[in-house]
This record gives C-alpha cells, structure tokens and sequence, in this order.
C-alpha cells in the first residue's frame, strides 16, 4: 500500500496487546462461550483474568458445593444465566439419604444480592423452597428463564409466586420434579397482560389445573413453542389447546386415554392436522390405539417421540411409529419389544438416541419378549445411532461385539441387564469380551454403564481403552480391587465415578488419591471401604471433600468409630470452598 | 504528531483538505477519523475502495465506548506501526470457537470481534487463524507478558476447572 513520504524506522516489536483497554477484552471475551476455553484464557495475564471474569454470562457450577455461592457471584458479576447442579446421580434410584443437602436457597439469596440482572435459572437435583421461588419473583426485574429438572421441596404456591411476580418470563421448564399441590390456582396468577411465555412443561404436576384459564394463557401468548401438559387435561379438551396453538413445536399430551368416540377422533385429527411445526411429542398414553391414528399427519415431521409413560404396545404402536422417518431420538418402553426395534431399524434411519425403559422391572417372569436383537437390529441399520440406554434381561458377549463393530460412533453406551450377576445366556460366561468390544471399538465414549455378569478384566480394558470417558456407572461387577485399580489408574479423562455393590476395598482409593483431584466426583456404596481408609483419604488430600454416610437411622458420631469400620456411603469430591457447613446428622465428612 | 492524519509519519500534507471518514458504532456514534488512519484497517480499506463509505462505515458489532478506546490506542500507538509488519492477529480459544481481534495490515487497530466458524479459514478482514488451544499458545500468538506469578496462574486454573465448567 505506502502513501507517499517516509516512514520512520519502524520498531519491531510486536503490537503491544497487553496495553489494550479491558473493554476491547471484554468485548472479545464475549464471543467465546465455552468455559473451558475461557477458563484457561483467564490464566494468560491479570487484564485476561479481569476481562474474562467481567465478560462471563453463563456459568455453570456442575456441583453446587464445589465453590461457594459467594464466591461465584463475586468473580463473575456479569452473569445473566446460571445453572447449579446438587445431588450425586444415583439420588434417582434412592442411593443418596434423603435430608443429604443440596439446597438451593444459598444460591437464590446470593444470586438476589449480586446478580440483579439475572434472567436464566436453572437447578437440577436440588431442594428448591417456596421461599426459592418467592426470592426469585421479587429479585430479578427481568427474569425470564426458570428450569427446575429433579428437584423437591416446593408447591404450586411457589409456581403462584413466579407466574405472578415474573413479568418477563419465557420459560417455565418444569422436568420430573416432586412438586406438592396446594390446590392453589397457580396458573391463573399469570396477569391477562401476560404474553410472553414460549416454554410451559408442567408434566410433571399431579394436581388440576383450571382448563379455562390454560387456554385463555395459551391463545394470548402467541409466542408458545413448548407446551407440556399433565395428567388432568382431558383429551376433547387437548384438541381446543392446540386448535389455539398450532406453530406449537413440541408437545407433551399428558394422559391420552379415553374411550373411542368417533367425533373426539375427528376433532383431534383435524387439531393435529393444523399444527405444521410439530417436531417433538411426548405424553402418558395410555392402552387406546384407536386414537393413534389421529396422530398419523405429524408423524412425517417428528424429529423426537419420547413414549417412556406410554403403556401401549403391539401392532398400533408399530404402525405409528413406523410412520415416524425422520426420528432422531426414541424413548420408549420395553412393551416395543424385538420386532418393534425391527421395525424402528427398518424405518427410523436418522436415528441418533434410543433409550428403552423397563415396563416393570422387578417382574422376574418377563413377560415382554425384549431381548439383545432389538438392539443389535437397531444398531446395524442406524447410521447415526450415537446414545443408548438399554434395560433388558438377557445379552450376549456375541451381540455385544456385533453392534460395537456396527457403531463405532457410540458416544454414550448404557446398557442396564435388570438382574445382577446375569451371564451370557448362550455360553454362560462373563460379559467381559462384550463390553470390552465396545470400549475397544468406540474411540469417542463419553458415558458408559455396564451390568450383567463381569470380572476385572472388562475394567483393565476400560482403563486402557476408554481415552475420552467421562462418566461411568458401574453396578454388581468386578471380583477383586484390582478391577477399581484399573479404573482409577486409567481413563484419562474420567471425570464422575459411580459404583455400588462391588467388591471394591481401601487399597486402590488409597494407590489413586490423586486421581480423584482430577475428577469431579466419586461415588462408592455397598462396597468394602473401612472408615480408616475414608480418615487417610481426607488426611492426604485436603481439597477433597470426603463425606461418609451410614445407616440413616443410626446417627452414630464418627468419632467413636474404629478405623475397622465398613463405611456404607462414599461420596468424595473436589472443591474449593472448603468443607461444607450444612450435612445432616447421617452425613459425616472425614 | 500529526492530528489531522493520527500519524507521525505525516507527509507533510497535513495543510490540505484530509479527506475524513466517519466509523458509526453500533449504538449510532459517530467518530471522525481520517481516511489514512481508518484505512489501516483492511476491512475499512475494502468499503472505502468499493465506494461504501460515503455514509460513515457502520461497526454493528462495536459499541461507542469500546470504539472510543479503540481509537485512543491507535493515536497512543500509530507511531509503532510499520508498512510491511505482516498481519498480526489475536486468536483467543481452541478450535471451533475462537475470539479474533481483526488485524490491520499497519497496525494493530482493533474493530471486530468475531466468531470464527473454521479452523484456518480465511477471514474476509485479511486475518489468520492460529490452533490457539490454550492461554499458553495464545500468548505466543499474542506475546503477552504473563504478569502471575506460577502458583497463581496454576490456582487460576484449578478453580475454574474444578468449579465453574461444565
């Protein structure tokens, strides 16, 4: 380029970027969302590290004791959306004691003083109080977002106070939730001035809601996207919802049973018929095919069919969902059976997530004829099949090794055998080949659950193998330390360990102390920790937290204990808040 | 210095007309500056050419008071600038989302952050992507003095990996 004249000697130093303005940072800043990526660049100079803490609007905190509410709220005063996470995982099969912790209100009261510009909020397994929601409608003038996935503690006097308070809202995500019903008509305290809404999941309440006010909230906010409804919503009444709302893009039916009557048929088919952008359905269908068929106009354009509440099952449950081309995730129940999977691999080729659930888990008869085929049939003629969870009664190492060579691209296997200790049905030997076959095979495996009959070698093949793990479950397997050993010595990216009922002692936790400083959480039930062991853990690693939890009813102080002790409940995890201060008397950190 | 073309490499030509140009920042502001010192940047340089940049050249993703210290630093700095430095350009995060700080063929004038979709794709700026995967590459790419002392910088780490990721 060079206009004319001369130009100094140029110095060659580099631009001097250290000496730019924070604001420019800032700026910057705000274009990388990942919190990895701005979590290392904080670490590059002290404008970095300010500019970053200045810039963050989402935080995640994965384990709400891993810092301090306090503290969050201090280093990163710009955040409008934050998502806090509580109890361990196994919380959802009843592991974890009931008054354990997790409790949301800290956060509430944090975020109140310190972040008034909130607009997201999101718990998930957490105790989430009355309180909670009142706390939030009064504090945050432009709150619009609340997600409350597995959480208890609160009622529909609480949902009274969000619908009346927040003015904003766009998302009330209601997910699977223990929510205590006031009979308070929660619903209508959303003002008539109020059209904001685009998500309502209520699936999970179990209570009535006024039909009335629902549609009158439903035809004003144009906006609506989501709209989740429970048990209580009669069916007539489901086809005037969505006569009200047809560019509803997904959809939950609540209960879908009624007895036939052909003119509710009409009127349903005609309801879905107008509604062009339905991609996603979900509902608690219950066992009245003749209503399927009125489905049959959306079926084409659904990307998403979650039936894992729906009891129906034979021929009308395949025709539907053989409809269903452009699936990409599946959830339903066991009730589909073998040639039910058959079908869905015939058909659903764009599928990415299939989950199977246990129609009835603790009949040992099994009368549902679900076996290792469906899977294998699914896995073969899916392409894109990436994500599985798979409760069944019986695998084989065969099966196993067939689908790991068919899908290579698994991200997430879990397969749950329902009873322990079950063998390969055909040779009767461990299911260690199988499950290594997938391990071997699935170089990006991030999650990964194994059941059935298994010794330590599938875990020194997991150890080996498994370079981009992430989480694993582990249940009623291994026969010796040296099973945990291979675990914790390898799976380098492995950040939370679950384990109950294996026979898994004090020398391998001792011999990976360190490990555990690299991961998030570990969590050891039913297995053959002493108490001694748990002291020595803590004693070496002080940034870890070490909880024991004992026999709920026995509130036996620590002290008092021998080193010789089994510790029932294990729970460590890293943090830098320091031990916390609200464990109840079954909780005991060492 | 000269403040009629923001340089100290004026030619002299200070006494004639300088032909200015208007940044507009997002929130409408309008800053005068001259052509030469708007056209260090390549982007500016390209609307300029194309004969775009009759109404003020719109920043849409620049506020005014981050253009406003934009502009202070290139006047502080104009002076370190060399005509054939080769581009210089800062890359922040790894691969598949990256901060860029566009460059400019003269100088190290800051107008855009964008996101960047593409590992080594060109950017129409005229800038390059680096595999920064990390501050440590970064700052090579930046040649930023760490100003932590080690153990900080490890505790820096540490607490946002154990308690602020996902």
């Amino acid at each position: 380029m060079g206009r004319g004249g001369s130009r100094a000697a140029p110095a060659a130093a580099a631009p001097p970027w250290h000496a730019l303005p924070d604001e420019v940072w800032e700026h910057a800043f705000s274009f990388l969302p990942a919190a990895s990526d701005r979590g290392a660049a904080a670490g590059a100079c002290r404008s970095w590290l300010r500019a970053e803490r200045r810039s963050r609007r989402r935080l995640s905190v994965a384990n709400c004791y891993a810092a301090s509410p306090q503290d969050a709220v201090e280093r990163f005063p710009a955040v409008r959306a934050a998502e806090v996470k509580g109890k361990p995982h196994f919380a959802d099969f009843g592991l974890v004691p009931h008054a354990w912790g997790a409790a949301a209100a800290p956060w509430v009261a944090a975020a109140a003083d310190g972040w008034p510009l909130l607009e997201e909020l999101s718990f998930k397994r957490m105790v989430v109080t009355d309180e909670c929601l009142e706390m939030i409608a009064a504090s945050f003038r432009n709150f619009q977002v609340l997600r409350l996935v597995s959480c208890e503690g609160f009622s529909t006097a609480g949902l009274a106070a969000i619908a009346a308070g927040c003015r904003n809202l766009r998302e009330l995500d209601l997910q699977e939730n223990e929510i205590e019903d006031c009979s308070i008509h929660w619903l209508s305290l959303f003002p008539e001035s109020f059209t904001s809404l685009v998500t309502l999941n209520f699936s999970c309440l179990e209570g009535d809601v006024n039909i009335n006010v629902l549609e009158r909230l439903v035809t004003r906010c144009r906006n609506l996207k989501t709209l989740k409804l429970n048990n209580s919503i009669p069916l007539d009444k489901l086809a005037s919802l969505l006569r009200k709302a047809p560019q509803i893009v997904e959809l939950g039916t609540g209960k879908f049973s009624a007895d036939y009557h052909p003119d509710l048929f009409a009127k349903l088919e005609a309801a879905f018929a107008g509604c062009k952008s339905l991609r996603r359905l979900s509902g608690a269908w219950d066992s009245v095919p003749d209503y399927l068929p009125a489905f049959y106009c959306v079926c084409e354009g659904l990307t998403s069919l979650n039936l894992s509440y729906a009891t129906i099952r034979g021929p009308e449950l395949i025709k539907f969902i053989s409809r269903c081309k452009n699936l990409q995730l599946l959830w339903v129940m066991d009730l589909i059976e073998d040639h039910g999977l058959a079908a869905v691999a015939s058909s659903c080729n764009k599928l990415q997530e299939l989950r199977v659930f246990p129609s009835d888990p603790f009949d040992p008869a099994g009368q549902v004829s679900l076996t290792e085929r469906g899977l294998v049939d699914v896995s073969a003629s899916c392409p894109m099949l990436e994500s599985v969870l798979y409760f069944c009664r019986r695998m084989t190492n065969e099966a196993l090794i067939t689908i790991a060579k068919n899908r290579p691209n698994f991200t997430c296997f879990r397969l749950c055998i329902i009873e322990p200790h079950t063998p390969d049905y055909i040779t009767h030997q461990p299911l260690d080949a199988g499950f290594s076959a997938i391990v071997e095979s699935c170089k990006g495996l991030t999650r990964f659950s194994v059941s059935g009959l298994l010794t330590d070698r599938v875990f020194k093949s997991i150890g080996a193998h498994a370079d981009r793990l992430e989480m694993l479950s582990i249940a009623f397997a291994g026969n010796s330390d040296l099973g945990l050993h291979y675990i914790l010595s390898g799976c380098k990216s492995l950040k939370k360990l679950e384990i109950r009922d294996c026979p898994f002692g004090d020398k391998p936790l001792l011999a990976n102390a360190a490990k555990l400083e690299t991961m998030r959480s570990l969590w050891m039930s039913s297995c053959s920790l002493t108490l001694g062991a748990c002291r020595q853990l803590a004693r070496k690693m002080p940034r870890l937290s070490v909880e024991v939890m004992n026999d709920s009813e026995r509130a036996c102080p620590l002290d008092s204990l021998t080193d010789e002790s089994p510790v029932d409940k294990l729970y460590v995890y890293r943090t830098i808040a320091g031990p916390r201060s609200d464990t109840p008397s079954c909780v005991q950190i060492v | 210095f000269c403040e009629i073309c923001l340089t100290n490499n004026c030619d002299g030509s200070a006494g004639k007309i300088a032909t200015m140009i208007a940044l507009v920042s997002s929130d409408n502001e309008r800053f005068e500056v001259s052509e030469e010192a708007a056209s260090q940047s390549q982007t500016i340089r390209n609307m300029i050419e194309d004969g775009c940049a009759d109404g003020g050249i719109p920043l849409p993703n620049v506020t005014s008071s981050v253009l406003a210290k934009v502009l202070e630093y290139c006047n502080k700095h104009a002076a370190t600038t060399t005509p054939d430095a080769a581009s210089t350009e800062a890359v922040i995060g790894s691969a598949g989302t990256r901060a860029v700080l566009g460059p400019a063929r003269h100088g190290p004038v800051v107008l855009r952050a964008v996101p960047c979709r593409a590992a080594g794709r060109r950017c129409p700026e005229g800038c390059r992507l680096d595999e920064g995967q990390d501050a440590g590459a970064d700052q090579a790419t930046f040649k930023i003095e760490n100003d932590f002392r080690p153990e900080d910088v490890e505790k820096i780490r540490k607490e946002n990996a154990w308690a602020f990721e996902e």
